[in-house]
């Protein structure tokens, strides 16, 4: 009778440990598929957030897809692996209206976070700038969240050839056509600048905080659209304060600030390497080349802001680029679980690996700053500072159609060729702007 | 009737006297096993390409950003086409680029073939060196020369400087008057070698006799060039010029590389507006309009160009 009771105790607990190993087998290891951009540190970045959370969640996989570039596959993606029922459950978005993320919102296909923001506290760690930006102006919901940001333009400039010049950080438009004028006398391309990113794109709007009023900035960044308020209208691109914008860029051109053939340099690499080689005493980036590629040149490195116009106190010193974010799509088997990886990517443990691996300062702004000295390095920490002091306001490109924005591209490029006036330009632009109105 | 005035009377051919069903049904008994062989490659062409070129003249009568529901407008978009000034340009440009190209990889191209084919001193090695750029991919091509065209550091005005050139030195791509020519050049230096080795093949296959003839009548290289080989060889000459225009119709990459269509879009193409149409704009339905009106103008070369074979091929 013992050897019996023994027997059926030996067969109780391996059935029961069978059944245990059963369950535990029986459950589905979810894969969540998150995409970002290849080119920069992006998906280094994220690959490096989504180690850290599949070795604490190993029910839940997140498996990163690099893709090539930004702009051409921002372009398609929207249209064609987006909108597949079997393509990536979040990914890395530039989240502005050129990039189809408002088109992708009123289409059904973005995952509100809503709960996210209520729940991690991001309505408090996040500036309310970035909270309004992010709120649809539609459904008052939020489709998506920053994760980094990212200012521009930013003046590098060699300070090793500015002592041997005897030159200092200028701070009026004469004192930097001064500057450039002594770089040039002196053999060196006064600043490298890439034609299309920077000429084109951040100068103008570089320039729109610097001589727009606040009420004609919150104009401009609506008005291209047919349901602004009528208001808006009346700020027009042939006013004063828009036609200086393209007077200056036209001034700057003239007087050869960006060395022979400037428009022949749209090759990012090349352009840094003007700086990097020392042939130019200036180059003109965002702060995500404060970091890497400052710091491992071989002189010394210090950055200023473009002046401001006849001494009127901009709306920012730099542009904000406040897209950078990420997206969950609605329409894929896991929502939730994807919501939870992007509330520990935003999460300051999240942010902490994900700013050592890519190099860019948050989003929120909450964050302790023994952390952001911790994983930047000092040269993005303290352009951070300097701009927390001095201030930023969204780049008006976030707001607007990518038609009306590669319209002012097409027309500052005539000009610099010498095909437009200024004013011409403004008038075009202006045109653009109305056209955009019935299309929008 | 007799059996002579029955036997006399014309016997229609047997296929005259099937239906058309019955015909068809013959041809593909008799000929099925050619026409399983081909339509792998019938089903293929179908599918990349008949059904996108219907789907793209379908997309151009549409506004539609990728996204957003598409909005059916007609053949607004052609019409836009003809009064956009950006569209225009970039087509003559496109025109003018293809035939200057094609002229200058052309003759580049013969003359090269007639002095490898007469044995010039390092033939052989010619034959492989001006082959060779045709052989580096574009977007190398265009990296290479930007860098070597830069004005103020690139290596051809440093060169002119330093031979007291200067006056030489131009912002070759930063220039709106001369950067289309630049680039027609850069081509030439890339592209002459492909039209030299089959003009060079086909020089080869003059006879000899016609040669050796000329040479006892004393004919200079200048005649021998232009009253023998040339007229021998005009039917690979002709082939090679059309096929070079409709190549250079469809250049994209080159202008991409190294100048994005610019300065002051004097190096916009058809390929790179629609482009900039289609993936910055995301104006699709506008982009496959251009696309459509390029199709046409490639079709209509192409058509010219059949007939121009078939012609010279019935005079052979």
């Amino acid at each position: 009778m013992k050897y019996h009771a023994k027997g059926l105790i030996f067969v109780l607990g391996l059935v029961f440990v069978l059944l245990v190993t059963g369950v535990v087998v029986a459950q589905e290891t979810i894969e969540l598929t998150a995409t970002a951009v290849g080119v920069g540190t992006t998906s280094a970045a994220l690959q490096a957030v989504a180690d850290q959370w599949n070795a604490d969640h190993p029910d839940i996989q997140v498996r990163v897809e690099a893709r090539p570039d930004d702009v051409t596959w921002q372009a398609a993606a929207p249209s064609t692996e987006f909108a597949a029922d079997d393509g990536p459950d979040l990914s890395w978005w530039w989240c502005t209206r050129a990039q189809s993320w408002r088109d992708m919102s009123a289409a059904g296909m973005l995952a509100p976070l809503d709960d996210l923001y209520e729940s991690e506290g991001w309505f408090d760690a996040f500036p309310q700038g970035t909270i309004d930006y992010f709120r649809d102006p539609i459904d008052g919901h939020f489709y998506g969240v920053q994760v980094d940001t990212v200012w521009t333009p930013i003046i590098y400039y060699n300070r090793d050839i500015f002592d041997e010049l005897g030159l200092s950080e200028p701070a009026t438009w004469d004192e930097f056509f001064a500057v450039t004028d002594a770089l040039a006398e002196a053999g060196y391309l006064p600043l490298s600048a890439v034609y299309d990113m920077q000429l084109q794109n951040h100068l103008p709007q570089a320039l729109m905080l610097r001589s727009w009023t606040q009420e004609e900035y919150d104009a401009f960044t609506q008005n291209w659209s047919g349901s602004a308020d009528p208001a808006t209208f009346e700020h027009k691109w042939t006013d004063p304060n828009s036609v200086r914008i393209f007077e200056i860029i036209n001034e700057l051109g003239q007087h050869n600030v960006w060395g022979d053939g400037f428009q022949a340099l749209t090759d990012y690499n090349q352009a840094i390497s003007l700086f990097s080689s020392q042939a130019a005493g200036m180059y003109v980036m965002g702060v995500w080349e404060a970091g890497a590629s400052m710091s491992e040149l071989d002189f010394n490195v210090d950055w200023f802001y473009y002046p401001s116009i006849d001494g009127q106190e901009p709306l920012g010193v730099v542009g904000s680029w406040p897209a950078n974010g990420y997206i969950v799509f609605q329409n894929r088997p896991h929502v939730e679980e994807s919501k939870q990886f992007v509330a520990y990517l935003i999460s300051p443990d999240g942010m902490q690996i994900y700013m050592e691996a890519g190099g860019l300062p948050p989003g929120r702004s909450d964050l302790p700053e023994e952390l952001l000295n911790e994983a930047l390095d000092p040269n993005t920490t303290a352009i951070t500072g300097e701009i927390a002091e001095l201030g930023s306001v969204p780049l008006w490109e976030a707001y607007v159609t990518p038609e009306l924005f590669q319209g002012i591209r097409e027309h500052i490029d005539l000009m610099l060729s010498g095909a437009e006036t200024p004013e011409e330009v403004a008038a075009a632009v202006e045109a653009l702007n109305v056209e955009s109105r019935e299309n929008n | 009737m007799t059996t002579t005035e029955v036997a006399s009377q014309p016997i229609a051919p047997y296929s005259n006297r099937l239906s058309w069903y019955q015909r068809l049904k013959k041809t593909l008994r008799d000929n099925l096993i050619w026409y399983l062989f081909v339509t792998p490659a019938i089903l293929l062409i179908i599918v990349f390409m008949v059904v996108p070129i219907i789907e793209a003249l379908s997309l151009a009568t549409y506004r539609w950003n990728g996204v957003r529901p598409r909005e059916f407008i007609g053949f607004e978009n052609f019409q836009d086409l003809g009064t956009d000034r950006f569209f225009l340009g970039a087509l003559q440009h496109t025109i003018f680029f293809s035939i200057a190209a094609t002229l200058g990889t052309v003759t580049l191209g013969l003359l090269l073939a007639v002095a490898i084919s007469r044995r010039v001193l390092g033939a052989s090695i010619y034959r492989v060196l001006f082959y060779l750029p045709v052989m580096v991919p574009i977007t190398v091509v265009g990296a290479l020369w930007v860098r070597i065209l830069e004005p103020n550091f690139g290596m051809l005005n440093t060169f002119l400087r330093g031979a007291g050139l200067e006056a030489l030195a131009e912002s070759w791509l930063g220039d709106a008057k001369i950067a289309l020519f630049v680039l027609i050049g850069v081509t030439i230096w890339q592209y002459s070698g492909f039209p030299m080795i089959v003009l060079l093949a086909a020089a080869e296959n003059i006879s000899e006799e016609v040669q050796e003839a000329a040479t006892l009548d004393g004919v200079s290289e200048w005649q021998r060039i232009t009253h023998i080989t040339i007229p021998l060889i005009r039917p690979v000459l002709i082939s090679i010029s059309v096929l070079q225009v409709i190549f250079s119709l469809k250049v994209f990459d080159l202008m991409w590389v190294m100048t994005r269509g610019g300065p002051g879009q004097s190096t916009d193409v058809l390929g790179t507006f629609l482009f900039d149409e289609a993936f910055f704009k995301r104006k699709y339905g506008y982009a496959s309009a251009v696309a459509v009106a390029m199709f046409v103008i490639i079709f209509t070369i192409t058509y010219i160009y059949q007939r121009i074979v078939r012609v010279e091929n019935a005079k052979l």
